[in-house]
């Protein structure tokens, strides 16, 4: 299996997704379950070609720009199963349909080089944890971030709690991601922190989710220009994130990080 | 109740701002002087002076780091020390007054934070709480007392060559407790070109050990030695002593259980507290 494959899971998948997301506005009683059987249709689709990849690279696909985002469109749409599945918000499948094939598609568009080497400090047992974890995490943020973005609109205090779980969930994710690659980076290169941009990004982007979960717990009582408040937190937090995850490929004070590999 | 939170945000404030007349006076904070044994000393002097704060019975210190604007201020700042410290040239602010200042703040709200969740538990430990503020307090004075005392050393060796002399970052010359011989060194490539591995054989005080990428080996309690790069005519081997080492890993492991306490428990413990 090579990325010369892709587009037809991509499409494949696609189009299980959008019929979900479709489904979710549906009137009848059982569309729950059918939405949410659709998406996993897609999702298992996706992963066989995930795990086709993987085999044919022999090793695992998380090296190159492109192949996290391959693993970002995969969890956001475990992250909008999981949201839909819980809460019933009817919009969060079509919007993580919609997220996930922004990803697919730039795949499809500009395939990053995907050969079968990595380097050597990439060759280590906690690099599919560390990765994997990471793209779960920045999954359930971004669907967090979608409330924080309602939340500016419509505030309700609702929304606020809704999004506090999946923060809660994305920083246990994050925070697990940020210190096995701490313990990575010990036997890499001698250091569990160095503030390397990606450190310090990282450690920015950790601080703002526990800066608005403390928030949460001072603030009260809620009013408007609270909720609206705690919502531009939580997006100027995932904007961190961003910047973490690829903006900093763009800052010319990271190109000499030990944390660029492929651009 | 405003006057005394104004109270609050202005001596914290006059703390931050004491750092950066400090930093203004003599420049970046001289690490070697605060190496072994002062660091531990400060380390103590810091912890001692806490808990005699924490013990007095109208301490407005400890009203002070009780508050949620110390809370709110010391992670405020420390957001904001990273993200000056994030558009930077790697190491460019670490090691300056004010950054000192914001993790000492940090570390302090920490501590007062965690004795009062000791003194409230009542029996009754809140893990998820103990072990996220713990777990992150010790991770970041390990990392906060013991940078003075981390060595970074670097030697190159051609095959057959023995030393135990490296040097620091900044040339200085240092001589190693143990003599490296370098044996043999190779890089396996990919057909294209692209390195897969490199790895060196080292007689570390005549004992044959192999050093690889990602697979450093243990000279002592507190050394390790790695390779970094490897050319045709030399391997450079980087030696790295870190006392406090055990100490953040220590927090790491904390704070990993903290977070899956935190993913399984979800925001419930937290709401509850709000109600």
């Amino acid at each position: 299996m090579t990325w010369t494959h892709f587009i037809y899971f991509a499409v494949s998948a696609i189009l299980l997704f959008a019929a979900g997301s479709a489904v979710a506005f549906a009137p009848f009683k059982k569309k729950y379950v059918l939405a949410v059987s659709l998406c996993c249709l897609g999702l298992l689709v996706f992963a066989s070609f995930i795990a086709s990849l993987w085999i044919s690279l022999s090793r695992p696909p998380f090296k190159t720009l492109g192949e996290t985002r391959l693993w970002y469109s995969f969890f956001v749409m475990i992250a909008g199963i999981f949201t839909y599945a819980k809460w019933k918000y009817d919009w969060v499948l079509s919007f993580s349909t919609v997220l996930a094939a922004v990803f697919i598609i730039i795949n499809c568009v500009r395939p990053q080089i995907h050969d079968q080497t990595l380097m050597p400090a990439l060759q280590s047992a906690w690099f599919i944890p560390h990765v994997s974890v990471y793209m779960f995490s920045y999954a359930m943020l971004g669907a967090a971030s979608l409330l924080a973005v309602l939340a500016m609109f419509r505030p309700q205090e609702k929304l606020l709690q809704d999004a506090d779980t999946l923060i809660y969930i994305g920083l246990a994710f994050l925070t697990f991601g940020m210190l096995t690659g701490a313990i990575w980076a010990k036997q890499a290169w001698g250091h569990y922190w160095n503030w390397d941009p990606k450190e310090t990004w990282a450690a920015l982007t950790w601080l703002l989710y526990a800066l608005y979960i403390h928030l949460r717990l001072f603030v009260k009582p809620l009013d408007d220009k609270k909720i609206r408040l705690l919502g531009a937190l939580m997006i100027i937090a995932f904007a961190c994130l961003q910047m973490c995850w690829w903006g900093i490929n763009f800052l010319p004070s990271a190109q000499d990080s030990v944390h660029v590999y492929a651009k | 109740m405003n006057r005394l939170k104004l109270n609050h945000l202005a001596v914290l404030t006059l703390f931050l701002s004491a750092a950066v007349v400090l930093q203004n006076a003599f420049g970046d904070i001289p690490l070697e002087f605060f190496s072994f044994p002062v660091s531990l000393s400060l380390f103590l002097l810091w912890s001692a002076g806490c808990f005699l704060c924490w013990s007095s019975r109208h301490s407005w210190i400890r009203g002070l780091f009780l508050s949620s604007e110390a809370t709110v201020f010391s992670l405020s700042v420390c957001v904001l020390a990273c993200l000056v410290t994030g558009f930077s040239a790697k190491g460019s602010y670490t090691n300056t007054w004010w950054f000192a200042a914001d993790i000492l703040l940090l570390l302090t709200t920490l501590f007062f934070v965690l004795l009062r969740g000791w003194r409230d538990a009542g029996g009754h430990i809140r893990w998820g709480f103990v072990l996220n503020h713990k777990g992150l307090m010790i991770l970041v004075l390990s990392l906060f007392f013991g940078a003075a005392d981390t060595e970074v050393l670097r030697l190159s060796l051609s095959e057959g060559e023995a030393s135990r002399i490296a040097r620091s970052e900044d040339g200085e010359v240092h001589s190693l407790p143990f003599e490296l011989q370098m044996q043999h060194y190779s890089t396996e490539y990919y057909d294209n070109g692209m390195p897969r591995a490199h790895s060196a054989e080292v007689l570390i005080d005549g004992v044959l050990r192999t050093i690889e990428v990602n697979s450093p080996v243990c000279c002592g309690p507190f050394c390790n030695v790695y390779l970094v790069s490897s050319s045709e005519d030399y391997c450079v081997l980087e030696v790295v002593r870190e006392p406090w080492k055990y100490l953040t890993l220590l927090g790491i492991l904390m704070m990993i259980s903290g977070a899956v306490i935190m993913f399984i428990k979800g925001p419930t413990a937290a709401n509850l507290k709000r109600q």
